[in-house]
């Protein structure tokens, strides 16, 4: 028998002081990149009503943790973030306020199959531009999808932009019968290329349209494919999204960002609420998409406020996963140690020293033992402190540097000087 | 330059797609020989090769694990992992469908209450229920399924069919047919982006080999 009170639920982990503080660490380096484009922090809770989240293509109910309040109310634990900030935005804000940039850090979690490796709960960082409905707007956030990976510290990644429209678009204005429409974007939205691909061979289709439909698995690059693309004819709709796309990619060139743009025009994305251009961040390293995002014009309108929304969000575990190897060890600065007569000055001196911005731990040995200064030294070596800080009289303090294996005696003036670390 | 995994389910399966992969120059003597290795490297050093139950193909591609699965479109749909289907290998042609004995016709036509066995669980399950819109038991078996049938455990089985022999010498036939069955190569959706040149390339050198044997 397993005893429960020792283990997590499959599928949600601890995270331990070193991996934990290199999490806080990327999520503040992606906040402040989020922070200084004046995308302002909003929360929401961790429980929700249910009907939040019963709009058209969010994920099944059984992926969701759910439970019922006293009055009966079936609420969930919140499964994505987009709804919640839909419904905060729509609730507590007006037109007058656009365009509303939020961003957020939060958990969500999701009930998988056992044994699939899937996490229950996972952190991420994302933004919500409300309000703004152009090119400008999408490439905003795209630039800030590839500038806060960048700020994560990786270099070796992409940042994929899909359109359901150009292919839904090409299709619906080449003759085929509505049905043969569905089969073949249910083929492309389960990524079966094959089956897509096989199953337009069959159908009568343009020349044009067929030059697409015969390489969708290779429909990915940057701006020379979106060129050779306009160039031939599929249709208004695919026309206009393809428009859409070269306008944005010209956006993304002038940010200075558009070497981690790729396009992949050959998949219809996922069935689920976004509208418009879909896009996301992927790096070798972990076989998952690190961040998700698009356009949703329908999300805002289901909660009552009449807007477009653009926005992605990072997968914070997945990013952890890839970088961690990074990840240091954490040590304080020095340990302070004092006889109890000169404790207020060694109080003081530590403080000040927290001030320059050091980080000072207080050894907590006094009154144990008489031989203080080398207790200490060896709860520092146990712990890989670098320094021990004694306060040995009122102006007499002895400093050991356990790296280099000095040690001197210096008064507390000269301390705060920071002459002796 | 990165290696490409490639994951094949165990069998008849890794030895055809073997033959493919020799076909257009792809070659992998290591494999061949009775090692005890589990990876083996193509002698060109591009492409890495191991071998995994079938079943287990499908979560080591989602997983990036390995970056490309060769697996029977059985597995992949019974599994339902998110992937890219890229190409249809053309070999290890069969079919998914429901059999038993011929008096089970009626019975699997009538009503709810049927009991199948299966190894494949949720392709039976989205048969019966989102095809054919019953609620029918199921249980699942490892092996031998058409031994369900025959000594009574269930009405009807779910199971691949290749020449249809082994349901014949058991007096058992095709009720239905649920789906062509054939090998499958699927792509990490990681890797179909970030090796994109790579995984393109050997998908198209592959697609012209078929391409040009089908004809």
């Amino acid at each position: 028998m397993r005893d429960n009170k020792l283990h997590t639920p499959d599928g949600f982990r601890d995270y331990l002081p070193r991996d934990y503080k290199f999490k806080l660490d990327i999520q503040s380096k992606i906040e402040s990149v989020f922070n200084s484009h004046g995308y302002v922090p909003v929360s929401s809770p961790m429980l929700e009503y249910m009907e939040v989240f019963e709009n058209k293509g969010s994920i099944p109910p059984t992926q969701m943790y759910r439970m019922f309040d006293r009055e009966g109310d079936i609420l969930t634990l919140r499964s994505d973030m987009t709804p919640p900030i839909a419904r905060i935005a729509a609730t507590n804000f007006s037109s007058d306020d656009f365009p509303l940039r939020f961003r957020y850090t939060e958990n969500s979690f999701r009930c998988h199959e056992s044994y699939k490796g899937k996490a229950g709960e996972f952190t991420e960082t994302g933004v919500e531009l409300i309000g703004a409905s152009n090119v400008e707007a999408d490439a905003e956030v795209i630039a800030l999808a590839v500038k806060c990976l960048l700020a994560a510290g990786l270099s070796d990644f992409r940042v994929y932009i899909e359109h359901p429209g150009l292919i839904s678009g090409a299709l619906t204005e080449s003759g085929l019968t509505r049905s043969d429409q569905t089969a073949a974007m249910n083929f492309l939205s389960d990524r079966n290329i094959a089956a897509a691909g096989k199953f337009l061979s069959t159908k009568t289709l343009g020349t044009d349209l067929r030059k697409l439909t015969g390489r969708l698995n290779s429909l990915t690059g940057g701006r020379a494919l979106l060129d050779e693309m306009r160039g031939l004819s599929l249709g208004e709709t695919a026309a206009n999204v393809l428009e859409e796309l070269a306008r944005t990619n010209e956006i993304l060139e002038d940010y200075g960002l558009s070497e981690y743009i790729r396009f992949d025009l050959g998949l219809s994305g996922h069935l689920d609420y976004y509208t418009g251009m879909v896009f996301r961040g992927y790096a070798l390293g972990v076989g998952f998409s690190l961040l998700d995002g698009g356009r949703y014009d329908n999300l805002l309108p289901h909660y009552g406020m009449n807007a477009c929304a653009v926005g992605f969000a990072v997968k914070i575990d997945n990013l952890v996963s890839i970088l961690q190897k990074e990840a240091q060890p954490i040590v304080c600065d020095a340990l302070i140690g004092y006889s109890a007569y000169v404790r207020k000055f060694a109080l003081d001196a530590a403080d000040e020293l927290r001030r320059q911005g050091l980080i000072i731990e207080n050894g907590l040995l006094i009154g144990n033992k008489t031989d203080g200064l080398n207790e200490h030294l060896s709860l520092a070596r146990r712990k890989g402190i670098p320094g021990v800080i004694y306060f040995e009289g009122e102006n007499s303090v002895r400093i050991c540097d356990l790296v280099h294996n000095t040690s001197k005696t210096i008064t507390i003036a000269e301390l705060l000087r920071g002459d002796a670390l | 330059m990165n290696h490409l995994t490639l994951a094949l389910a165990k069998g008849r399966l890794a030895i055809q797609t073997m033959e493919l992969f020799e076909s257009i120059g792809i070659t992998c003597q290591e494999m061949k020989s009775k090692s005890r290795k589990l990876i083996f490297e193509s002698e060109e050093r591009k492409y890495r090769f191991f071998l995994s139950k079938a079943s287990d193909v499908p979560t080591y591609v989602e997983y990036g694990a390995a970056d490309i699965g060769v697996a029977g479109a059985d597995t992949l749909s019974e599994e339902n992992r998110s992937l890219y289907e890229a190409l249809d290998l053309g070999f290890g042609k069969c079919k998914m469908v429901v059999a038993g004995l011929p008096t089970s016709l009626e019975r699997l036509n009538r009503g709810n209450d049927i009991r199948v066995t299966t190894k494949y669980p949720n392709i039976a399950s989205r048969y019966f229920y989102q095809k054919r819109r019953q609620t029918v038991e199921i249980i699942k078996l490892n092996g031998s399924v058409e031994l369900g049938a025959i000594v009574g455990l269930s009405d009807v089985i779910v199971d691949l069919v290749e020449t249809g022999d082994t349901l014949k010498a058991n007096g058992l036939v095709v009720l239905d047919e649920i789906c062509d069955i054939s090998a499958r190569l699927v792509v990490n959706r990681v890797s179909m982006k970030m090796k994109y040149e790579q995984v393109i390339d050997l998908i198209k050198r592959l697609e012209e080999r078929i391409y040009d044997k089908s004809i």
